[in-house]
């Protein structure tokens, strides 16, 4: 019987290449290790999903694994754990961290091993609980191995424990506002203005153009003289870019605006809203082509009707 | 560009940022277990050793604790160096042979903005698309460290291997990927 589950299916198809290769000679260790790896992933399939039973001698499945090194548990839970601390995109090492934990334990429970299996799987998943707001980008992938996966699985806990993140912080994850029904803008743009507006004075002109214009960066600081973050112009686009450190744990400053300001009064005359691009903890702020009229500022200053050199400059964060 | 839509290797942007480039560079391209060398053989045999001799302080190339905004400008200016003579030429590379010989995938994501790429050198590479720009950018780079095989034991086939087994398991779990 075959399966439509597309990772059940693909693990049958790589199997069936590896096993036939082991006929004719034995396979090179981390080939047998992927062997053992797509082999549990089939024996721990759930009968719903319909998978073929692979009828694999148990003389064969010792002769793998004599010819492999497995991983050493405690150091795959060591990698989980900096995945976790690093901040770093969900889907590359993290993803990867969590797969490393589901390969061996799976192949320990095909070993006989199954005690083992459950002691890593529960220490990855208590490793995981403490990150809820890290694994929030991947219950969709714990969902379908759950669904891969019988509930008895050792292997189970670890994405199990992805599945009962808080619900709360899946918030950040909500869809923007353009792609949400009109009804909920109101909720939104509440939650939106409950973030604390930070400001950030930009130097003037000529400064701004002769401190960063060479590729160095310059710090900046808020209206409250604590460091910023630094300004530069990238040599790849031409363009100045802010850079910023967020807090840990601070998912509110994804909007952000350039104000011009009346130099007497201080009162904003127009703001633009600039491009932003976050990387973990760290924010990039385009102020646009930094060479001439293409610019974030003086395409606000035209709109207002003043000269660059009147008129003080502010970024402002989620100022709605 | 749609999930699915073969990507343009040169439409998509390095890594953006400064910091970005840094730890990247400090976490993967001076981890010994990715073996960088066996992509890079012009890479120092100690990297590490090197970044401090270049003026980086140990406490300043710990892979957890490191940030580009917290290190002296020598320290910056060497590991930055480091990624564009080493890092972005080898995943550059990993782009455009990954989408040659049809190694590549959409992830399934909340987003479903980002696609990964398994290179011929054994370099994983995951590109996403700012959702206000439309601009795609590499979101992240580092060589899949192979199991079941002893360190000293590891080849570059055997990284080759693991960067496009890592890619069907992220791309099929699920639904098809693209």
């Amino acid at each position: 019987m075959n399966t439509d589950h597309p990772w059940l299916r693909k693990a049958q198809g790589e199997l069936s290449g590896l096993l036939a290769g082991e006929r004719t000679r034995p396979l090179p260790p981390a080939d047998a290790y992927r062997a053992l790896v797509l082999l549990a992933r089939l024996r721990q399939a759930p009968e719903a999903v319909g998978v073929a039973t692979h009828t694999v001698p148990a003389e064969v499945i010792q002769g793998l694994a004599a010819r492999c090194t497995l991983p050493d548990g405690e150091d795959l839970l060591a990698a989980l754990d900096g995945a976790f601390g690093s901040e770093s995109e969900p889907a590359g090492e993290l993803l990867d961290a969590l797969l490393d934990v589901d390969d061996l334990t799976g192949v320990l429970g095909l070993l006989g091993r199954d005690a083992d299996a459950r002691v890593v799987s529960a220490q990855a998943a208590a490793i995981t609980s403490l990150h809820p707001e890290r694994v929030t980008p991947l219950v969709p992938w714990s969902d379908d191995r759950l669904a891969s996966l019988r509930p008895d699985a050792p292997t189970a806990a670890v994405w199990l424990a992805i599945r009962h993140a808080p619900a709360e912080l899946i918030a950040p994850m909500l869809p923007a506002p353009d792609e949400i029904p009109p009804g909920a803008h109101r909720t939104l743009e509440r939650l939106r203005r409950s973030a604390r507006v930070v400001r950030i004075p930009l130097p003037d002109l000529p400064r701004l153009a002769a401190r960063s214009g060479g590729g160095e960066s310059f710090a900046l600081h808020d209206a409250e003289g604590r460091p910023a973050g630094d300004c530069y112009v990238d040599p790849g686009t031409g363009q100045r870019v802010i850079e910023l450190r967020l807090p840990p744990g601070d998912t509110s400053k994804q909007r952000v605006w350039l104000h011009v300001l009346d130099r007497g009064s201080g009162r904003s005359l127009g703001r633009e809203e600039l491009v932003v691009a976050r990387d973990g903890r760290d924010l990039y702020i385009s102020l646009g082509d930094d060479a001439g009229a293409e610019s974030a500022r003086h395409r606000l200053a035209a709109c207002a009707g003043v000269r660059l050199d009147d008129v003080d400059l502010e970024l402002r964060f989620d100022d709605e | 560009m749609r999930p699915g839509t073969r990507p343009d290797a040169e439409a998509i942007g390095d890594l953006a940022g400064r910091a970005s480039r840094f730890t990247h560079v400090i976490k993967h391209l001076y981890a010994r277990d990715e073996r960088w060398s066996l992509v890079a053989p012009e890479l120092a045999a100690q990297p590490v050793q090197a970044a401090r001799e270049a003026g980086c302080r140990a406490i300043e190339l710990s892979a957890g604790r490191s940030s580009y905004h917290g290190v002296c400008l020598a320290c910056q200016e060497h590991v930055l160096h480091d990624h564009d003579r080493f890092m972005r030429p080898a995943y550059r590379r990993a782009l455009a042979t990954a989408i040659a010989t049809d190694r590549w995938g959409t992830l399934k994501d909340s987003t479903r903005v980002a696609d990964a790429f398994a290179g011929d050198n054994g370099v994983f590479v995951i590109a996403r698309r700012n959702a206000r720009t439309g601009e795609r950018n590499v979101a992240t780079a580092y060589r899949v460290v192979p199991r079941g095989v002893r360190p000293d034991k590891v080849s570059a086939e055997d990284f080759v291997k693991a960067a496009i087994r890592r890619l069907y398991d992220k791309t099929s779990l699920g639904e098809e990927g693209r």
